[in-house]
């Protein structure tokens, strides 16, 4: 029960976190065309910390409790699936494929990169 | 939005409400069908693709209907189906079970979660494009 509120509010402020990266790229001023750069920063912020995360719970034998408050609560509310694919499908829709499939494999490969950054800096 | 551009205190009220519910909603998904390590992770799968069809089609309809209340949109696009999906969990799933040696599943979660998420966020695209059309024809 208290794992399940601490993952609630955790989840909130990774949330509060991303619209607050959402909201500055969107009115930082430039003549740059529109690419999810928000959704990039938050998948490869939250990617980091859940590798983290689950190397210290590992190492410091840590309650598995806290990685959930971690893992599920902070990294799940930072990040997001459902912008990535939408963002993808909307540059698809505005025939612009190239920045598309630039979305699709750099959020996966620096993703990944970024957890195993996470988890090689926990030891 | 208020001034300087910066969204005002009813958005990061709804972002906050709606994150409650998405992560907490994401949570007992994760407590009533739990994922085996060595499994391709159906649970989290399906809140993604779930999530992304909600989130394409209604990002359609506000696209058709720019005057939506900005708190509304933000409680339901970036907190709710934001917190509601993760992306940190894939990667980490195809992380860990690729040093376990689960080359099938996470090659099969990491196909499944392209073609289903991105199918998904597709077919909510030309929903809510059929949605705010007809809404349109009838107005």
């Amino acid at each position: 029960m208290m794992t399940a509120l601490l993952v609630g509010i955790f989840g909130v402020a990774g949330a509060l976190l991303r619209f607050a990266v959402d909201s500055w790229f969107a009115h930082r001023p430039g003549p740059h065309p529109h690419w999810p750069w928000a959704t990039l920063t938050v998948n490869l912020a939250g990617s980091f910390i859940i590798g983290l995360s689950i190397g210290l719970t590992g190492r410091l034998d840590l309650d598995p409790d806290w990685h959930a408050v971690i893992a599920t609560g902070l990294a799940g509310g930072l990040t997001t699936f459902s912008s990535w694919t939408t963002a993808t499908v909307r540059l698809v829709s505005e025939g612009r494929y190239r920045a598309a499939a630039l979305n699709v494999a750099v959020n996966l490969l620096a993703g990944l990169a970024a957890a195993a950054l996470g988890l090689a800096l926990a030891g | 939005m208020t001034r300087r551009g910066l969204p005002g205190w009813r958005a990061w009220a709804a972002v906050a409400a709606g994150a409650l519910l998405g992560t907490e909603l994401r949570y007992a998904a994760g407590q009533l069908f739990p994922e085996p390590a060595g499994a391709v992770p159906w649970t989290t799968l399906v809140i993604n693709v779930v999530g992304s069809f909600a989130l394409a089609t209604l990002t359609t309809i506000w696209i058709a209907r720019p005057r939506t209340a900005f708190w509304l949109r933000a409680g339901l696009g970036p907190g709710l189906l934001g917190s509601f999906t993760t992306f940190s969990a894939l990667v980490i799933s195809i992380d860990q079970q690729f040093r376990a040696g689960f080359h099938a599943a996470w090659l099969a979660y990491l196909g499944l979660s392209l073609v289903l998420g991105l199918g998904a966020a597709a077919a909510g695209w030309k929903t809510g494009n059929a949605i705010a059309d007809r809404r349109g024809n009838a107005a």
